[in-house]
């Protein structure tokens, strides 16, 4: 079991991988604005999921956002 | 989900949890990316062990976060410690993202940069140093002796210092870890960073233990990872 994990920041978006706290695999796409770069983010996370590590399938994911102050809207 | 300011633009006021997962067909938390980065320090990075943690964020603006006994602070009035960027430390300085002037993250940020490269240069005209230099650049010419990249490190490491000492006054940390873009450039400037910090807190015994993420650009993947294992109930 998996999990993904993607920070949506201003110069870029870093996305990784992870069994447990291992890191599997990891990249960097550069930053192109708001629904870009969630649109960017959907394709690497499905190409991941398409291709999946022998650790097995993603099982959950997590998304951090700057300026969001909670998550409860 | 919502936010202050328009940061992240058209995913204001969506719901990105339920929108990721459903391309995903999993699970998905959603945090402020500050709150993340300081819960991957505290589980898996330079604030493991810290009774009251403050991160800070140092990229294109300035985050922050605290993890109180093992808790990271959130939601509710205040926002509970992720609007340390937003500190006001000169009330007529210059303009900030969130429409308020003289913020920390409008005085000493990524994006801030520009702007005092430009305004350092009025009084170091003959550095070489150009206009849209980004910190390596700047660390780059400070270590090489020019004169404007010297200025515009001390002014930048001033300011995290003033704002690092502002939020010890109020929540006392005995660990801040310095995490982001900027971050990165920490060798060059942690020294004098620590040396201007000791002055300016009340107590300088009772100064911070001041720490650099060990990879700046992973601690709010390792923070998010965390939360959606806790999605699973996994720890």
């Amino acid at each position: 079991m998996t999990v993904i994990a993607a920070d949506i920041g201003g110069s870029s978006t870093k996305v990784a991988e992870l069994d447990g706290r291992r890191v599997l695999r990891a990249s960097r796409l550069p930053h192109r604005g708001g629904e870009a770069d969630l649109g960017a983010l959907e394709t690497l996370a499905r190409s991941w999921q398409d291709d999946p590590t022998p650790a097995g399938p993603v099982a959950a994911a997590g998304l951090a956002l700057p300026g969001v102050v909670d998550a409860a809207g | 989900m919502r936010s202050v300011h328009d940061k992240v633009g058209s995913l204001v006021d969506r719901d990105l949890a339920g929108e990721v997962g459903g391309w995903l067909g999993v699970p998905v938390a959603v945090d402020n990316d500050a709150r993340a980065a300081g819960w991957g320090e505290y589980v898996a990075g330079a604030g493991q062990g810290a009774q009251v943690l403050l991160t800070l964020t140092l990229g294109t603006g300035v985050g922050s976060s605290l993890v109180v006994g093992g808790v990271a602070l959130r939601d509710g009035p205040g926002h509970r410690g992720v609007l340390g960027g937003h500190q006001q430390l000169l009330p007529d300085g210059p303009e900030c993202t969130c429409g308020r002037r003289g913020c920390l993250e409008a005085l000493a940020s990524g994006w801030a940069l520009p702007r005092v490269v430009a305004e350092q240069r009025a009084r170091h005209p003959s550095s070489t140093l150009p206009a849209d230099a980004d910190l390596a650049l700047v660390v780059s010419a400070a270590t090489t002796g020019d004169p404007l990249g010297r200025a515009v490190l001390d002014e930048l490491v001033g300011w995290w210092a003033v704002g690092i000492a502002n939020a010890c006054a109020v929540v006392g940390p005995d660990r801040v870890v310095l995490t982001g873009g900027l971050a990165s450039a920490a060798p060059h400037f942690l020294d004098d960073l620590r040396r201007r910090l000791a002055a300016l807190v009340w107590e300088p015994s009772a100064a911070p233990d001041l720490r650099v993420a060990p990879d700046v650009w992973a601690s709010a993947t390792l923070g998010m990872a965390d939360q959606a294992r806790h999605l699973l109930g996994k720890d």
